[in-house]
């Protein structure tokens, strides 16, 4: 993996609000495809560098725990912690409201009309290219969890999560004591 | 009830069931837009879905779609608004709440233990797409492109989606 982008931010002063805004921004115009969360790290760890990548896996557990749709807990976390609730309101507005528009402009065509194969194969391009934005992602990501132990921890997940289809809270059950032991062990 | 009250009561009872991100709770959306309240068509809802592909921001924003369909403007407002509103603000508030207990060690310790598990979610999604977005050679490579792109090349995201949003039209008719 060497040479894999994957930069330590440096604690900095929190950004202004008008950053917050054009960040956010950007993302809502610009997040096609699944696995949105990618864009949020490229843009705020790696170009702006306003969170470490352990400061990121910490949000977006929350935002994932917590229950809603991620992206939309993500800004408001990330929001409110860069800028206050003005940053919040803003950063969800900004993530949500450039793809909301477009989403009824498409959705207006479509009822009048437009058949949706239109779309069917830019979209099957746009879906396998952000697939490899979503693993690029958790490949830079693993800085933020570094030792076997981890590693170990993040495959259980992996495996319960992914391939055995286990609802998210008996994944937590599972996962979350030997993680909290490890990261107890590790910081005395 | 109006038609905007229910769009409101079921979007924003359908948003506290998604723990784990959104895809979970495609299913009881279907149950309740298609069967129950007979808003949109199974078709329908499965063309909003694809058109939520193809637009940025969350995936969710396919709600509008359904409540424009059952209410015109004010109707995906209402459906937006109770889909995002309500869980957006308990984020917030819970960043705010987080943020108080700055640098005191139990805050650390919970940092490091959420890091691995948060690495794992975010990995099996990687599964999810995969099997959603790869079914070929084309898919693939696409994919593999666009992980050499964004991971070594350095390059942004939103280029190598627009690249394979173009190689798609071209060569996955």
């Amino acid at each position: 993996m060497s040479g894999f982008l994957a930069p330590e931010a440096v604690p900095g002063p929190r950004p202004s609000l008008v950053r917050v805004v054009q960040a956010f921004l950007w993302i809502g115009c610009v997040s096609f495809g699944g696995g949105r969360t990618a864009y949020f790290q490229d843009e705020l760890v790696v170009r702006r560098r306003w969170l470490t990548n352990e400061e990121f896996l910490e949000a977006v557990a929350l935002a994932q725990v917590l229950p809603g749709p991620t992206v939309g807990n993500l800004a408001a976390y990330l929001g409110q912690r860069f800028a206050g609730a003005l940053g919040a309101v803003l950063a969800v507005a900004c993530l949500t409201v450039p793809g909301g528009l477009m989403i009824l402009a498409l959705g207006w065509l479509y009822f009048r009309g437009m058949p949706a194969t239109i779309i069917v194969p830019l979209g099957r391009g746009v879906s396998a290219a952000s697939v490899g934005l979503a693993i690029a992602a958790v490949i830079r990501l693993r800085e933020g969890a570094r030792g076997l132990g981890a590693y170990l921890i993040a495959g259980l997940v992996f495996g319960l999560f992914g391939p055995l289809h286990w609802p998210i809270h008996w994944v937590l059950v599972a996962s979350l004591p030997p993680a909290f032991g490890l990261a107890w062990r590790s910081r005395r | 009830m109006s038609v905007v009250g229910e769009l409101a009561a079921v979007f924003g009872r359908v948003s506290l069931l998604a723990f784990g991100g959104g895809l979970g709770i495609l299913p009881e959306m279907e149950r309740q837009a298609v069967e129950a309240h007979r808003w949109v068509t199974h078709r329908e809802f499965v063309d909003a879905w694809a058109l939520s592909q193809v637009t940025p921001g969350p995936g969710m924003l396919m709600v509008l779609v359904i409540g424009f369909r059952a209410s015109g403007l004010v109707g995906a407002l209402v459906a937006g608004l109770a889909m995002f509103g309500p869980t957006a603000t308990l984020a917030a508030v819970i960043a705010d709440r987080w943020g108080r207990l700055g640098g005191r060690l139990i805050v650390a310790v919970l940092r490091t233990t959420l890091a691995p598990v948060a690495l794992g979610l975010l990995a099996a999604g990687c599964y999810t797409l995969v099997r959603l977005g790869v079914d070929g050679p084309g898919t693939a490579l696409i994919a593999l492109g666009a992980l050499v792109a964004v991971g070594w090349g350095g390059l942004s995201p939103a280029l190598v989606v627009a690249a394979g949003a173009i190689l798609g039209l071209a060569a996955l008719r």
